[in-house]
């Protein structure tokens, strides 16, 4: 299994941009960018209860595993 | 940043002070090979005291000590590349990365060659200068100071906090991976 991040579409779905988002929640695009492509080692629950709490959703609203 | 600027603008000074440090020791070296009269009456005059030498130690002793010689500035050649690196690295502005711990350590490790080679050189060459001695009059010095024992105590700390600062800069870039 691996975890893939769903924030972009949950962005689509906000119609908001990236940079708004990472405005709001603090860190830098490039940062955001990592996150979106998923080439992070990981993410700290602080970030994640900042972008739920942006994008008004829930934790598996952006995490999905499927099988690699 | 003005402290930083000018962390950066001394190390530059340091790691170019460590190069002609560096420079001279060689120079030095191949002057005393060069010259084995030099040589012979330098060994005669740094004898360790109460090592009596009754012959005049010949041209392939006086080499043999030399080579032995070489032994000390190899560690001490050691010592100072990693510290002209180090310095270097603080130069450019790097001062928490996993290669400074690398190199602070082996500046450790070096600080504890340092006076290990320095006995290993007395004693071979109080053996070597006193082969010429009638039998029962050779000898074999070893002594080891306070100040090498501090050097060694320094040298220790040094490498454990270059072991340390290395598991640290790891956790730091492993902390970076995190979003």
């Amino acid at each position: 299994m691996e975890i893939v991040v769903r924030l972009d579409v949950m962005l689509a779905t906000r119609k908001m941009k990236s940079r708004e988002l990472a405005d709001r929640i603090g860190i830098s695009e490039p940062n955001l960018s990592l996150l979106k492509s998923g080439k992070v080692k990981g993410v700290r629950f602080e970030t994640l209860a900042k972008i739920c709490d942006v994008l008004e959703c829930q934790p598996g609203d952006l995490l999905e595993a499927v099988p690699s | 940043m003005p402290t930083l600027n000018r962390f950066r603008t001394i190390s530059r000074l340091l790691s170019w002070l460590t190069s002609a440090a560096m420079i001279a020791l060689v120079l030095l070296a191949l002057g005393i090979f060069a010259n084995p009269e030099f040589a012979r009456s330098l060994m005669l005059e740094t004898a360790p005291a109460g090592v009596q030498i009754a012959v005049p130690p010949e041209t392939g002793i006086v080499y043999a000590v030399l080579l032995l010689g070489c032994l000390a500035l190899a560690a001490q050649l050691y010592l100072l590349w990693h510290m002209r690196a180090l310095f270097v690295l603080y130069a450019r502005g790097e001062i928490l990365t996993n290669i400074c711990a690398y190199r602070i350590s082996r500046i450790g490790a070096g600080l504890l060659l340092l006076p290990l080679a320095g006995l290993i050189y007395q004693a071979g060459s109080t053996v070597l200068l006193t082969l010429g001695n009638p039998v029962g009059e050779r000898a074999l010095a070893i002594s080891f100071s306070a100040t090498g024992f501090a050097v060694c105590l320094g040298g220790a700390l040094l490498l454990f906090i270059g072991i340390v600062m290395q598991e640290a800069s790891r956790q730091a870039e492993e902390n970076r991976a995190f979003i």
